[in-house]
């Protein structure tokens, strides 16, 4: 038989920016749980809102099979002694299972007899291994901020005041949490404050839509603010921009969600938009308005309340009302931070520490200068403008918009140098220098912008590894190393800057005036650097293999790396790349089992048979051709030419013995192939690959 | 209560309501600081296992919070009303919404939104879960379930409202800006701004550009040394030394709005506060267990 199981936490207001992990998290507990149980179901739905999580489980099987276990004892020989009398180990085994020999038997596995006993485990009702999936379920929600409310310890996001839980009509007593459980449903907090009684699990969600005005299915709540807030911008020709965080937040802040339109005054529309969307958006939880045509922000907004107020002009007026006063504040910031130029702020960057014992933020945009006037014969940016950039890029920091609005660094800088008739391009940069942020992050395109942003981040992760801040053991990396060296790797390989990265970071290490063991700091942060890279790669679904063989090649220009990476993973499957293995690995096998120190160089004089000289000669060709191949970085044409080899080597394998009884003829013969192996190691180690 | 309550009945009514939940209403700390949260009874309140529950307006002076008397919704000095219970009782939330509804406050015609703010005071130790309690999008109460203070784990845990009286008045009285407010209606109008407008400006003033570094910086070193002092007395002087903080973290206030800081100064001044006060409630918890 099939039945509906319904569990409902009514708590006090839940996280938004965590209520859908919360739910889920919750959901897919419950799903291993009931794995664990063996319970069979048809579907299983989450539902959350700012008061409550609920988890309905369609169509439970309720009948539970009885099923045996099986212990295996001492196998027979072990199990009785020559007089047929129990071992100790038979003994020991009956105890612990608390059971007589007569209550056993025996079983033949393959050639084998054993002792054996089976009995039927005691199943429990479905009822109790439900409340059970509940409790241990709950307990394995992850959260990421948790608290306690009463004295029973209990902890969880948020107070929890009511918990229901129902197996069709049957409400399943139990104490959860410290709370027995009920079947009252609670309604919106402030439209209807009656308690329902939930007759059977399968009202539920339709039952706190029609009497407790609760919509608890998220999607269907978040749809709803989606058409609403769209039918009120279409009858004012206005356009929607609404970010995912930002409507999954608002979906989890209501219950009953209500769309108002409001505005704010027009005057504001003078400040930078950036900081009145960040307002409006972040701040406020308001949908941002803008006009269908020109995109362009308007001072309208919409209000997502949680309530068919008796009075919407109330809400209106009011989110009106805070909204203008925060942006007061904010062009209060503004007027005052426009008092002298973003460049007047640059020399007051020398009270600002950067990193403890690190110097100031000053010290740091003076290193940042040398190493871009470096950079920039490799980014092939313009070496004025990002000079410019440089010198400006800090100087938001100091400001008291930035104080007040953290999150608009950069951007605020731009705006302030746009009105300061500052270049358009050395603007742009001074906002995206702080990007790639995160691992998805988009790289700026602007060139200034790029090589800003690698000056900083090299600067900032050599620094750290010169205080020895580069611990990242654990997941922990407090001080974003990782994040840093993926975004050097990234700016590196996307803008394809044919850089060094030992130089690189030589250079810049050598911006620094106070340090010792300069070469360990290199080495530490080559190694940490290709550590990542290598990361990137199998992140891609490179193939490990291949990583590995290339990164052993010593190889620190980044986009040689990735060069060779990529013409390897497309030739890897061929029957060229194939043969060049096989070749390589027999090659490489008779090296390794010969002790002789090889020649320098092949002698010719010792050269005796027509295939080994056809060898040598195809060899030297070879060598000669892809020199030129090299420096074009046309690992491609370098691998056919490799293949070339094939044949006359393996002609040269079947007609000609290496072990020579003459020495230097054998000598000479190894040296060939240890010529030709070098050939190969060139592009990558084969030895990875074999 | 008259439907366009003054601020004075405001204040007397959420003392009503809060005596008749059993609080003991109390008076405000004769020390600047920076929120209800400082005033010794809650922070020792908080402390240890006795239950405790009070109530009071408390001033809360932050000096980087000026705008010359100019912001319509921004002060260095303004008025808290702070309730401290512990344990925290079940019913607590309605509790609140109901002193709302005492407020004449309708929880029907408004849109009353509870957004998750986990409060921390570094330099107190402290922390706790809780909402930012927002009307129509501004926000007029924080209300917290204290988990740590002076840097010992709460148990029970306190629950502690916190009103933001001029938000509240704002809205009460339909005004948009806070120097409108009606301070009381006795005999002739008198307002906020009649007030505290001048007082607003002149603390702006010098907050923002007379005060002088040095001495704030010798008042701050002052005071801490006087309560790293009496709390290794043989018998500690805690209540006297936790004072001397205070007055140390008000100075420490005044530095910080000058932007005389620079990060990691300020970091470890902060560090610094929060070592003492914790040994502090190390020291009260001990006696108190």
């Amino acid at each position: 038989m099939n039945k509906t199981f319904l569990i409902e936490i009514g708590t006090e207001e839940l996280p938004a920016k965590s209520l859908r992990t919360i739910a889920e998290s919750w959901k897919n507990n419950v799903i291993a749980e009931l794995v664990k149980h063996r319970v069979k179901y048809d579907e299983i739905l989450w539902f959350a809102t700012p008061r409550r999580i609920a988890i309905k489980i369609e169509k439970v099987h309720i009948t539970i099979k009885k099923h045996k276990k099986r212990y295996k004892g001492p196998s027979i020989p072990k199990a009785f002694d020559h007089l047929g009398n129990l071992t100790q180990a038979t003994q020991c085994w009956m105890k612990k299972l608390k059971i007589e020999i007569n209550q056993t038997f025996r079983i033949q596995e393959k050639t084998r007899e054993w002792l054996c006993y089976e009995h039927f485990i005691e199943s429990q009702t479905i009822e109790q291994i439900l409340a059970e999936t509940s409790i241990s379920s709950i307990k394995n929600i992850s959260i990421p901020n948790s608290m306690k409310w009463n004295t029973n310890n209990a902890q969880f996001s948020r107070p929890i005041r009511n918990i229901i839980m129902l197996l069709d009509k049957n409400l399943i007593q139990k104490k959860i949490l410290g709370l027995q459980t009920n079947r009252l449903l609670f309604g919106h907090i402030f439209m209807k404050k009656n308690i329902i009684n939930i007759p059977h699990a399968n009202t539920y969600p339709k039952i706190l839509l029609q009497h407790g005005k609760v919509i608890a299915d998220y999607t269907v709540r978040k749809n709803k603010i989606i058409k609403e807030s769209q039918k009120i911008v279409d009858s004012i020709g206005g356009y929607l921009n609404i970010k995912d965080s930002l409507l999954e937040e608002i979906t989890s802040l209501v219950e009953w969600p209500v769309m108002l339109l409001s505005n704010f005054d027009e005057k504001f529309l003078n400040l930078p938009h950036e900081i009145l969307i960040y307002i409006i958006e972040n701040q406020q939880k308001h949908f941002a308005v803008y006009d269908l045509n020109s995109k362009k922000l308007t001072n309208n907004f919409i209000v997502i309340s949680n309530i068919e107020s008796t009075c919407p002009k109330n809400i209106i007026v009011g989110n009106k009302k805070i909204l203008n006063s925060r942006f007061f504040d904010a062009q209060f910031f503004f007027k005052k931070d426009r008092k002298i130029s973003l460049n007047e702020y640059q020399p007051l960057l020398k009270k600002v520490i950067f990193q403890n014992s690190l110097g100031s933020l000053y010290e740091k945009v003076n290193r940042m200068k040398k190493l871009i006037s470096w950079i920039t014969q490799f980014t092939k940016a313009n070496l004025n403008d990002c000079l410019r950039a440089t010198h400006l890029c800090k100087c938001d920091l100091i400001t008291d918009m930035v104080f007040e609005f953290p999150e608009m660094q950069g951007t605020i800088g731009m705006y302030y140098a746009l009105y300061d008739g500052e270049p358009k391009n050395v603007a742009k940069a001074i906002k995206k220098h702080y990007s790639p942020k995160f691992s998805k992050d988009i790289i700026p395109s602007n060139s200034i912008a790029y090589s800003l942003s690698l000056v900083d981040k090299v600067d900032t992760l050599v620094g750290l590894f010169i205080i020895k801040k580069n611990s990242t053991s654990g997941d922990k990396d407090p001080f974003s190393l990782r994040r840093l060296a993926i975004g050097i790797i990234r700016i590196i390989l996307t803008k394809k800057i044919s850089i060094d990265l030992l130089k690189l970071l030589k250079k810049s290490l050598n911006t620094y005036n106070f340090i010792n063991e300069r070469n360990n700091i290199i080495q530490t942060l080559k190694k940490f650097i290709l550590e990542k890279l290598y990361f990137i790669y199998v992140k891609q679904k490179y193939n490990s293999s291949i990583i590995k063989s290339v990164l052993a090649c010593d190889i620190t220009n980044l986009i040689d790396l990735d060069l060779r990476i990529q013409t390897i993973t497309n030739m890897y499957n061929s029957n060229i790349f194939k043969s060049l293995i096989i070749l390589y690995k027999r090659i490489s096998n008779i090296l390794t089992s010969s002790k002789e120190i090889l020649y320098d160089r092949i002698n010719d004089a010792f050269l005796t048979e027509i295939e080994e000289q056809n060898t040598v000669s195809l060899l030297k060709y070879i060598e000669k051709k892809i020199q030129n191949f090299y420096l074009k970085r046309d690992y491609k044409s370098i691998l056919f030419e490799l293949y070339n080899l094939n044949e006359p080597v393996y002609n040269f394998f079947k007609k000609i013995k290496i072990k020579d009884k003459n020495i230097s003829i054998k000598i000479n013969r190894l040296t060939i192939l240890k010529n030709i192996q070098n050939l190969f190691l060139k592009i990558t180690d084969f030895s990875y690959l074999c | 209560m008259n439907h366009l309550a003054t601020f004075t009945q405001i204040i007397l009514e959420l003392k009503n309501y809060w005596y008749n939940q059993n609080c003991i209403v109390i008076q405000p700390l004769d020390i600047p600081i920076g929120a209800g949260t400082f005033h010794h009874q809650t922070f020792f309140g908080a402390i240890g296992p006795e239950p405790t529950s009070i109530a009071y307006v408390q001033a809360s002076r932050r000096p980087s919070d000026g705008r010359y008397g100019k912001n319509p919704n921004r002060l260095q000095h303004y008025y808290q009303f702070q309730v401290v219970i512990k344990p925290s009782p079940e019913n607590i939330q309605s509790l609140y919404l109901k002193s709302l509804q005492a407020l004449n406050i309708d929880l029907k015609a408004n849109d009353i939104r509870f957004i998750e703010d986990n409060w921390e005071n570094t330099t107190l130790g402290a922390c706790g879960q809780g909402w930012e309690v927002w009307i129509n999008g501004m926000e007029i109460t924080q209300f917290t379930y204290f988990q740590q203070m002076g840097g010992i784990n709460c148990d029970p845990i306190s629950t502690e409202i916190t009103y933001g009286l001029e938000r509240i008045a704002l809205h009460i009285q339909k005004k948009n800006n806070v120097y409108d407010i009606v301070w009381s209606n006795d005999n002739k109008n008198v307002t906020y701004g009649d007030l505290f407008l001048k007082n607003e400006l002149e603390h702006s003033i010098y907050n923002f550009e007379y005060s002088n570094v040095d001495v704030c910086f010798n008042l701050f070193q002052t005071h801490i040394r006087e309560a790293k002092k009496i709390i290794t007395l043989n018998i500690p002087l805690l209540l006297p030394a936790y004072e001397h903080v205070l007055y140390g973290i008000h100075y420490f206030n005044l530095l910080d709005a000058k932007r005389t800081l620079s990060i990691t100064e300020r970091q470890q001044h902060i560090l610094y506060i929060r070592t003492i006060i914790k040994r502090i409630a190390q020291k009260y918890y001990n006696l108190k267990k």
